[in-house]
């Protein structure tokens, strides 16, 4: 072989491991990769600020032009300007989401506690028993229920709220400071955890986030801190803290910067976790010893400011900025994070303390956010696939829906990731045969609508061309925003013509619409975003 | 001639034909059955996620150190539920006592102070390390047992020859070689009102011909599989049993079992079974850690009786990322260590046995003077069970920078 010929060769398979995007860029060497176009950019923006398009949304931001893009993120970052009464209406009926710790305990009993209040030792229950408390108590007031409803409530403001961005970056820091609900008392912690510590924070100070998290019962009991003491110290808390929330497990700490911020940490706990679920420094169990963390000396008696000083430490270190800004960067733009955006956004995190709407603004206004090698790059954990399936058809959700069943299926059950890491972010966890199987029986149910407690309209096309290419590009268009390849629109279509599709009055039977539809979100396209 | 991919598209619309398809199932599960006289050995890989503490399934009740230093979740020999002993040193956990008797028969061995040499005590970086099988390297991208894969000869040919019973790929099963991972078989089928042939045949196209890679790769994997798991299912539901006990691990055994009785070219399964951080209230022969233990013990026997005469053909390698401190820690619990507890069961296995180099737990003979140090490279014990059970024709691929020692082995097999 002749060495050109090979060097000829090897550029070829380079360019078939490439995708289309990539393939562009190789051609035109020096030249640069075309713009996204404005609907692109639209459906773009979208997909990763939003849990994608609704009907007609798509179509609305165009309208306006770029500037639509900008006012439309603008008010994203002001959800204030974003009222919704629908969605107030409809989650002001789920009973637990208001609830204060206490309340939620008061309301929910579990099975061992009814049976304490009867004056029955809890530790010997029958099955049948448990059974017959269970009935008792009632399926509105056993504790599960609060776990379903703060689903529900998850999957109803993904699905139909209008402050999309908030929704998007709830997600996003409620799994950077993940809590395990399912972890004993965390049944009754989550609910204010996520509504106290997470959402206030989202466009506020990294900071701040930081320390209500720290301070939470939730985190506090499920990561064991409200008991480590003194002279019984529990390392889980102060090795989570710097390795998972700020520094990064290689962000420069050692195992006695662990011990030493264990330390510091210890008294921050919960008053009462079964009666009175709040933080309380306990004096006590503090151990007021002198610290040396990261090399910084923390003197004896530093009270409960220590432990503060610790999380501004850690909150404003550099390792803090570029661990957050390569996860930012890793949900918004890419699973390999450009290191150069990474760099100026973890720059804008430490110039502004931490202020993250400055943070998230750099991701939004950078060049490769907007650029075409990554546009539609991301695969759709989960969730995110789910949802963006049901507002692509108009969707609504109900309380009690058979979606939860589905994330479970797929491995993403809400509020319920054991491990402190988190969900993962990149395609590696989401695509294997098992799950894609579970992705096109849900497309064929969603479409199908036979998803229990879910609604679509299939699709909105009111009036149907009576052309089945036209129909099929309407769907096409509607729902995915024309990203459909070549044999994808194909098989739709073939699909789409089979005998029966049209009926004696010369309407589209619903059957054939709703193959197509299913088709259409079970196609590898739309696994993307 | 057909093509295999035609062939496969097929057979795929079979699926959805119950009625016709008995005969032909009826058919070729004898046929499948007649050329599986061969070699049909399988392993199975077992992650403890969460760093299971070593000292507490296969407690040292002739150290008295270890009760020193635990003196509230240490196994006694006077507790109510103390440890089952083992030999003069070493006991069981009373969770595992289903599991004793595999023990008295030489099917199961241990291996105490293993793990992987790397000082990490993230959760996260050690599981990480180790299934990459390249501790310390942060730039592997695939896993040893994926790599293992692409080297093992094929005893027969299947599309199934790795495959992870959960809903995620273990990151030690990512690679080229195509690993399948599926929550449950039973569920691994196209269902729904509208899932039809011509529907499922076009979502097959629609992937086949995926400019996206990655789509295209699993799309594959998807339609190449499901014929098969669809006939291991039947042999499944005609084989319902009682044998197991209810559990996440309980169900994925036993759907395991069913993939290798069903005698379709299974080599390597893998499963994970979580809730070992034990950082509070451990318990000793009784609470949390033995409630987990019990149903891991539970599990494994009902597969080896479930498994019958192919108990033989099968070796279970259990692992975990490292192991706990050995101070329990003020919360009646322990903190991220360093070594913990390999075990080994199957037909082939030379049990019976604590493989070690134990010396004692004085502050001396630990890691950083607190943890149970690693003097076994779980880089050994799987090198070893991969060659010998697998026909792994050499370890140096599967775990690059380590000097591969047949002399190291510890003879399990």
């Amino acid at each position: 072989m002749s060495r050109t010929f090979q060097t000829a060769a090897t550029f070829c398979l380079i360019l078939a491991a490439l995708g289309p995007s990539e393939f562009a860029w190789a051609k035109g060497r020096g030249k640069t990769e075309k713009p996204l176009s404005l609907s692109e950019r639209v459906n773009h923006l979208l997909d990763r600020l939003s849990f994608g398009p609704r009907p007609e949304e798509l179509e609305k931001i165009s309208a306006r032009g770029e500037a639509g893009i900008w006012k439309w993120i603008e008010d994203q970052m002001n959800p204030a300007r974003l009222p919704d009464e629908n969605l107030a209406e409809k989650l002001a009926k789920i009973p637990s989401l208001k609830m204060s710790i206490t309340e939620l305990q008061k309301n929910y009993l579990n099975v061992q506690d009814f049976a304490k209040q009867k004056g029955i030792d809890p530790k010997n229950l029958t099955e049948d028993q448990k059974k017959e408390f269970r009935k008792e108590i009632g399926e509105e007031h056993l504790p599960e229920r609060i776990v379903d409803e703060l689903t529900a409530q998850k999957l109803i403001r993904a699905i139909e709220g209008r402050k999309q961005l908030e929704e998007v970056l709830s997600d996003f820091w409620f799994n950077h400071f993940n809590v395990d609900i399912n972890k004993g008392e965390d049944r009754y912690f989550v609910t204010a955890y996520e509504r106290e510590a997470i959402r206030p924070h989202i466009f506020g100070k990294f900071r701040d986030m930081l320390l209500a998290t720290a301070k939470h019962p939730a985190m506090l009991f499920y990561l064991d801190n409200f008991q480590s003491r003194a002279n019984g110290l529990n390392e889980n808390y102060g090795r989570e803290l710097m390795e998972l929330h700020t520094l990064g497990v290689d962000g420069g700490y050692t195992q006695d910067d662990v011990i030493q911020v264990a330390r510091a940490l210890t008294g921050w706990s919960i008053d009462e976790p079964r009666k009175n679920a709040e933080f309380k420094f306990k004096e006590k169990i503090h151990d007021r010893g002198e610290k040396k963390i990261l090399g910084v000396n923390f003197p004896a008696n530093g009270g409960i400011e220590e432990g503060e000083k610790v999380i501004d430490l850690l909150a404003n270190h550099p390792s803090t900025a570029k661990f957050i800004a390569t996860k930012l960067v890793r949900y918004f733009v890419a699973d390999e994070p450009p290191e150069k955006l990474v760099s100026r956004v973890a720059q804008r995190f430490l110039k502004t303390h931490g202020d993250l709407k400055q943070t998230y603004m750099e991701i939004f206004k950078s060049p490769e956010f907007w650029s075409r090698k990554y546009f539609a790059n991301k695969i759709k954990p989960p969730f995110r696939y789910l949802v963006s399936s049901v507002r692509a058809l108009g969707g609504e959700v109900e309380t009690k829906t058979e979606l939860t069943r589905y994330l479970n299926q797929l491995g993403e059950p809400l509020y319920r990731c054991p491990p402190p890491t988190g969900y993962k972010d990149v395609a590696e966890a989401w695509v294997n045969p098992g799950a894609l199987v579970t992705r096109l029986n849900f497309g064929i149910a969603l479409a199908a609508n036979r998803i229990n407690g879910v609604f679509v309209q299939l699709p909105h096309i009111e009036k149907p061309p009576h052309d089945p290419t036209a129909l099929v590009a309407r769907i096409e268009n509607k729902l995915l925003h024309a990203r459909l390849s070549a044999n994808s629109e194909k098989v739709v279509l073939k699909e789409f013509n089979l005998e029966g599709r049209v009926m004696a009055d010369g309407e589209v039977r619903p059957l054939s619409l709703a193959k197509a539809v299913g088709l259409v979100i079970g196609s590898p396209e739309f696994q993307r975003r | 001639m057909l093509s295999r991919r035609i062939f496969v598209s097929r057979s795929a619309l079979g699926l959805f034909s119950l009625a016709v398809s008995q005969s032909f199932l009826g058919r070729s599960l004898r046929a499948l059955a007649s050329d599986a006289k061969q070699s049909k050995k399988v392993l199975l890989v077992i992650f403890q996620r969460g760093a299971a503490d070593g000292l507490s399934i296969v407690p040292p009740i002739g150290d008295a150190d270890y009760y020193k230093l635990r003196p509230n979740i240490g196994l006694k020999m006077k507790d109510e539920f103390p440890p089952i002993a083992l030999d003069g040193h070493f006991g069981l956990n009373p969770g595992m006592a289903a599991l004793k008797p595999f023990w008295d028969e030489k099917h199961l061995a241990i291996i105490h102070q293993a793990g992987s040499p790397n000082l990490t005590r993230s959760h996260f970086d050690a599981q990480d390390f180790m299934e990459s099988g390249t501790p310390g390297v942060k730039k592997t991208d695939d896993g040893y047992l994926n790599r293992a894969m692409q080297l093992i000869p094929e005893q027969r040919k299947s599309n199934l020859r790795a495959v992870a019973l959960q809903t995620e790929l273990p990151r030690s099963l990512r690679g080229k070689f195509p690993a399948i991972s599926m929550d449950s078989i039973h569920d691994f089928g196209i269902q729904g009102m509208l899932a039809k042939p011509q529907m499922v045949s076009g979502f097959e196209s629609m992937y086949q011909q995926a400019t996206d890679q990655v789509f295209r790769g699993v799309g594959q994997e998807v339609f190449d599989a499901l014929q098969t798991v669809h006939k291991t299912d039947e042999v499944g539901a005609k084989n319902k049993n009682d044998l197991y006990p209810k559990s996440q691990i309980a169900r994925h055994l036993k759907e395991i079992s069913e993939l290798i009785k069903a005698d379709i070219g299974l080599q390597l399964a893998a499963t994970d079974v979580g809730g070992w951080d034990t950082h509070v209230n451990q318990g000793n022969g009784k609470g949390q850690m033995s409630d987990r233990l019990k149903e891991l013990a539970e599990g494994l026997a009902a597969f080896a009786k479930d498994l019958g005469p192919r108990f033989a053909d099968v070796m279970v390698v259990t692992m975990t990322e490292f192991g706990r401190t050995v101070k329990e820690n003020g919360n009646r619990g322990t903190d991220h260590g360093h070594g913990s507890v390999m075990m080994v069961l199957g037909g082939g296995v030379r049990g019976g046995k604590v493989y070690t180099q134990w010396k004692d737990l004085t502050a001396p003979n630990l890691f950083e003077g607190r943890d149970l140090p690693v003097t076994i490279d779980y880089r050994d014990v799987l090198s070893e069970l991969l060659t010998k059970q697998l026909a792994l024709p050499s370890v140096k691929d599967v775990f690059p920078q380590f000097s591969a020692d047949a002399t190291r082995w510890l003879g399990l097999v």
